[in-house]
């Protein structure tokens, strides 16, 4: 008996221990394979070769001629040279290094800004005349800027074509080689166009742009309430309605920025205003 | 004999563990410097600035933050500032440039060509519909302003220092 004890003893250790082992090494294994995972659903946009980011900016430039369509083009070089130097530095402390963006001026009283995919932005200069502040402008632009690096009309648009041809990628459902081809693509510029002056763009996706705006505010070290002392001043002025219905309440963007601001513990921390440089590069005009 | 072989097999097990989390997943900063800090809040400390195309090597992934080591430092940046291909040189498009878009082994037409067919049915409907009115002209205006990436950050940094 104490023999037979003595040899179960040792194999039942073994048998324990072989068996912590391979848990272990199974769980560590797991959790590993998804953070991969999750890594790898960095951008869940699967379109991104060069071709794609091509058909984009025809795609952008395009819909850009149809903005400007709508409101003329103020063409005030020395204006727009600075709404650029602004806009692209903000852009260059976001994620898309393979887009040039460019900034350019329209000549409404209306109060918006929009953006076309492929890097084109437009500020319409009755919200120029409301800010009060470079980081208030660096804000409006970050937005924008934000709805292009988020891809939100390319994939708004694609998920739509998709359905119909799950193969297809921006690039070739824009420079496809069918006879309808140009049918397609100024339907889709239609499409574009629907949600930047009618349907709007989701509301998660404008929630989103605001706290992108944010944090590239906080990151270039401009004050990073700047947006959201802009959409205050709209919304104590009841500008609200001059928005063209495009954008979601403005008392819910106002809150989501503040819980943001909050949440990173960027509530009355000091970052540049510039109001003097604002005053003499766009007041002055 | 029992105990060595115990201790041999948990001896493995702290070996064997590293190794799998070894496997490190890298990101490249993609915007042109990426503020790594001490916690997962924009108001937190920084403790570095990573430059664009740098690696940075993800430890853990929190909400819109990842972990990340850089140079014998931790810290977190945001997930907005990295992807995990390198960051994609500069493109741009020549409307006057004959190059075709090809993906894959399909050699498509050019969506240039796409686009001026489009250009040309736009035109159409803009002669009939203010609703459809285009302005190419005003795109190729705000394409001739030139500002470099360079001078936009000296700007920047010139206000910064006010």
């Amino acid at each position: 008996m104490k023999r037979k004890a003595i040899f179960y003893t040792p194999i039942l250790w073994l048998i324990f221990n072989l068996a912590f082992l391979f848990a272990t090494f199974t769980f560590t294994s797991s959790y590993a394979s998804d953070f991969r995972k999750r890594i790898s659903q960095l951008d869940d946009y699967p379109y991104r070769t060069e071709d794609d980011i091509k058909a984009e900016i025809i795609f952008g430039r395009e819909l850009s001629a149809r903005i400007l369509g709508r409101y003329p083009l103020l063409k005030d070089k020395t204006l727009t040279e600075y709404i650029n130097l602004v806009g692209k530095a903000m852009s260059q402390h976001a994620a898309r290094p393979e887009i040039e963006f460019r900034f350019g001026i329209l000549d409404t009283d209306t109060i918006n800004a929009f953006s076309a995919p492929g890097g084109y932005i437009f500020i319409t200069k009755g919200c120029l005349k409301l800010i009060e502040d470079e980081a208030e402008l660096a804000g409006i632009l970050g937005h924008e800027i934000a709805h292009i690096t988020e891809r939100h009309i390319v994939k708004e648009i694609n998920l739509k074509a998709t359905d119909e041809s799950p193969i297809s990628g921006f690039a070739s459902l824009i420079a496809g080689a069918t006879g309808s081809a140009e049918v397609v693509f100024t339907t889709f510029i239609d499409k574009a166009y629907e949600i930047l002056f009618e349907r709007g763009y989701k509301k998660e996706d404008e929630l989103s742009s605001d706290t992108i705006a944010t944090t590239l505010l906080a990151t270039t070290g401009y004050d990073s309430s700047g947006l959201l002392r802009f959409l205050k001043r709209l919304s104590e002025k009841g500008h609200e309605k001059d928005m063209e219905g495009t954008h979601p309440g403005l008392e819910n963007r106002i809150r989501a920025i503040e819980e943001y601001m909050e949440k990173n513990q960027l509530t009355g921390k000091e970052g540049a205003l510039l109001k003097e440089r604002f005053y003499e590069k766009a007041k002055a005009k | 004999m029992v105990k060595k072989i115990q201790l041999i097999i948990i001896m493995l097990t702290f070996l064997l563990c590293p190794l799998v989390y070894a496997e490190e997943i890298k990101l490249y900063v993609q915007s042109i410097k990426a503020p790594i800090l001490s916690e997962p809040l924009l108001g937190a400390k920084e403790l570095v600035k990573a430059n664009k195309g740098e690696v940075l090597y993800a430890i853990e992934k929190k909400e819109k933050w990842y972990k990340v080591r850089y140079k014998e430092i931790s810290g977190w940046v945001s997930s907005l500032m990295v992807d995990t291909i390198p960051p994609s040189k500069r493109i741009s498009i020549m409307e006057t440039s004959q190059e075709e878009l090809q993906t894959g082994a399909r050699k498509r037409a050019s969506a240039f060509v796409t686009a001026a067919a489009a250009r040309g049915l736009m035109e159409e409907r803009s002669r009939l519909s203010d609703r459809y009115r285009i302005d190419p002209e005003g795109v190729k205006w705000i394409e001739s302003i030139t500002v470099s990436d360079e001078e936009a950050l000296r700007f920047l940094e010139d206000g910064m220092r006010r």
